[in-house]
């Protein structure tokens, strides 16, 4: 039996629970007040991803696929729903308990805001922890001041003095209050969504505009992936939990590091440097023989040595270092700075960079998988050495040096497709960034490898289309494709994984064709 | 009699590494259907010890056992989803398969497709093949073995055990018809092989463990 003074373990198990939801309401309010303060329960989320072992990450995004961030939350979310009443029912012998564990949640909340963020970003975990121990202290004063006038009545409620109906009337109250100040402080933070900048942006065209690409470069074969990837159908790879909302007149970017004369830009400011016309095909780390982690754009932009040049690099530096808002970091070697090329681009086939692009400004790099060269919601530009930086996912396993490897790909006929016999067109692309496609060619079964026919090429830094005529028999076929880079080299035939450095290997197909 | 448990879920989604994506492109992110594993089955024990073999993982409780006492969380590699042919490779019941399929070089046409239905036989099943089929299968990889794979392949669309429900037979990947009878909980293909494990979702394939190597009419 508890003691008479104190509460029961029901009572104090919902106080903390009630507690917590006000803490958590009042986290979400303060973070949809101000941009730059954090939801704490989201910079948690976003500090677990970052400090997460890569295995454990990969667990994660197996488990819970593209809601594995989202989970995360609600994890979260579950261990404070089991955390606080327990720490209730701890606390009714050590009421200090109860504050102790909202302090603990604050200094965690705190911490990862701090994690990429500016001080200001944990202000909603401090006013969080103090709106949870403010109703552990109120709760306590009234339960104090309702005891005296219970004390006499030999029914006095489980909860010390005050009548189950009043506990459940202000508990309710109080969860009411939590749920609305979350719900509102999420609605709120919708206003610092960058869609309306980006509607309202009209990108000044380049000085030089790319002509049109050759009628020959675009096959135009059903199937064929076309020469430029539309924006909604191009690949994303990131590691962002909520896309970053990055307004372009809010938008700064600082080059520093090892230069002599540290910089900040704004938006405007870059665009009167002055912009440049690309077209460049990127590629993830991560994709497989046969995969669509690859497309292209036509990037418009300002070439990163400009930006480079007017700071001034020490000799001594080696590496690039693009730094998003929310602290992603890629890595690669200075000279693709000035060898390639290289922009910190605003537009992507003729509009400003959609959000999950990298709005308002992203690096693109030629011949290097993005990982290291491609930064989207690009905040900083740091000049600094290998030996003194690791990129995001080096750490991870992954290599810190890492070209693109001469790619090639089929894609008509679909695998899996049932070919009716008769004349038929095999076709694909090839990618071997900076250096070219000169050649592309596919055996079928046994056969010898035979030479494809190659669209024209729109650069050698973007993919080239190919296609071969085949008159297709009865039965199954094996296809085998493999490039020839602009240097004359052959594609590797050893197979790799992405890890750690890129795909390799001839991709083969099993293709079905019906008797006719 | 068909429950929901969402442990089972959870360490089947996990272990046979079936998910979408972080790094999806933004075409696929929606292609996973759902982790939700529910499962037809007869035993009554949820603690059934990890069998001493994957080739003894035969009914459901078995192979959840073995899939939650073999799975290998380092191995996995990739910052994306795995599509079925590796995702294949970290499921400890389906080592045969894979090694099957890699001897036939259809891991590329595995994971580029774009939607399949996969039935799957696991060690289990290989382990109750004819010792010979399966060495002539081995023997001509590019031939029978190859049209013995293709015989458990749907391409282009992917069916869950609750679509198979609406259909009598499906074109396979090698263009032969595979029959499909759904009574109550029991799905029977191939007239050979019933599911034991259903809609297990890869990032672009829908698995359905069977108990057997369904052997194609061309077969013999």
């Amino acid at each position: 039996m508890p003691a008479t003074d104190q509460p029961s373990r029901l009572h104090a198990a919902a106080l903390l629970t009630v507690a917590a939801v006000v803490a958590v309401g009042t986290g979400e309010l303060a973070a949809g007040l101000v941009q730059a303060w954090r939801s704490p329960v989201e910079a948690v989320a976003e500090s677990v991803i970052d400090r997460s072992p890569s295995s454990l990450t990969r667990f994660g995004i197996r488990t819970f696929g593209t809601n594995d961030k989202l989970a995360l939350v609600i994890g979260i979310l579950l261990i404070l729903a089991v955390v606080a009443p327990l720490l209730g029912v701890a606390s009714r012998r050590r009421p200090s308990l109860a504050l102790a564990g909202f302090a603990a949640f604050g200094v965690v909340g705190v911490l990862a805001s701090l994690d990429g963020g500016t001080p200001w970003s944990a202000v909603p975990s401090v006013a969080a922890a103090l709106a949870g121990a403010a109703v552990v202290l109120l709760s306590r004063r009234v339960a104090a001041a309702a005891r005296p006038l219970a004390s006499g009545e030999a029914a006095a409620g489980p909860s010390g003095g005050l009548g189950r109906r009043e506990l459940l009337a202000g508990g309710g109250a109080l969860v009411a209050l939590g749920l609305v100040m979350a719900a509102g402080g999420r609605a709120l933070g919708t206003r610092f969504s960058a869609a309306a900048s980006r509607a309202a942006l009209a990108l000044p065209g380049a000085r030089r505009p790319l002509p049109s690409p050759a009628p020959g470069a675009e096959l135009g074969i059903d199937g064929l992936a076309p020469l430029y990837t539309p924006n909604d159908r191009f690949y994303r790879i990131d590691t962002a939990l909520t896309i970053p909302q990055v307004p372009a007149e809010d938008w700064t970017l600082r080059v520093h590091g090892m230069v002599g004369e540290p910089f900040e830009l704004t938006f405007d400011e870059l665009l009167d440097v002055g912009l440049v016309e690309a077209d460049v095909t990127l590629t993830c780390v991560s994709n497989r023989l046969g995969g669509d982690l690859v497309g292209n754009a036509r990037w418009l932009g300002v070439p990163l040595r400009t930006l480079l040049d007017r700071a001034g690099v020490d000799p001594d530096a080696d590496q690039i270092v693009g730094r998003s808002v929310d602290g992603y970091t890629c890595g690669f070697p200075l000279e693709a700075a000035y060898d390639r090329t290289c922009l910190v681009a605003v537009g992507m086939n003729g509009e400003p960079l959609p959000l999950q692009h990298g709005f308002p400004a992203r690096l693109v790099t030629a011949g290097l998988y993005g990982y290291v060269s491609a930064t989207k919601w690009l905040a900083e530009v740091e000049v600094t050495r290998f030996d003194r930086f690791e990129q995001y996912w080096v750490p991870r396993g992954y290599a810190s040096l890492a070209p693109i490897k001469t790619m090639s790909r089929i894609d008509v006929p679909r695998s899996g497709q049932i070919v009716d016999a008769g004349d038929t067109v095999i076709a694909g692309v090839a990618w071997a960034q900076t250096r070219g496609i000169s050649k592309v060619e596919v055996r079928v079964d046994d056969g010898p490898f035979v030479e494809a026919e190659l669209a024209e090429a729109l650069g050698d830094d973007t993919w080239r289309q190919w296609r071969l005529p085949w008159t297709a028999t009865a039965g199954a076929h094996r296809l085998v494709v493999r490039a020839t880079d602009g240097d004359g080299r052959l594609q590797t035939d050893e197979r790799a994984e992405p890890l750690p450095d890129g795909a390799s290997g001839w991709q083969s197909l099993l293709v079905t064709v019906r008797a006719p | 009699m068909t429950r929901f448990r969402p442990f089972r879920a959870i360490a089947l989604a996990l272990s046979l590494a079936l998910v979408a994506a972080a790094c999806g492109d933004d075409d696929d992110s929606a292609a996973t259907d759902d982790t939700a594993v529910e499962e037809t089955e007869d035993m009554a024990s949820d603690d059934a010890a990890a069998p001493a073999s994957s080739a003894e993982a035969c009914d459901a409780d078995a192979i959840v056992a073995a899939v939650q006492g073999g799975a290998d969380e380092g191995t996995l590699e990739g910052m994306t989803d795995d599509p079925v042919g590796t995702a294949a490779s970290n499921n400890p019941v389906l080592t045969t398969l894979v090694t099957a399929v890699s001897e036939a070089g259809l891991v590329d046409t595995l994971n580029s497709a774009e939607a399949l239905t996969v039935f799957a036989p696991t060690d289990c099943a290989f382990a109750a093949l004819d010792p010979a089929t399966l060495e002539a299968a081995l023997a001509d990889p590019e031939g029978l073995l190859t049209q013995v794979l293709g015989f458990h392949v749907v391409a282009g669309q992917r069916l869950s055990a609750a679509d198979l429900a609406g259909v009598t037979e499906l074109e396979t990947f090698t263009g032969e018809m595979l029959p499909i009878s759904v009574d109550g909980e029991t799905v029977t293909v191939g007239g050979q092989a019933s599911v034991v494990v259903p809609d297990i979702s890869t990032a672009n394939a829908t698995v359905h463990l069977i108990d057997s190597v369904m052997l194609p009419p061309s077969a013999g």
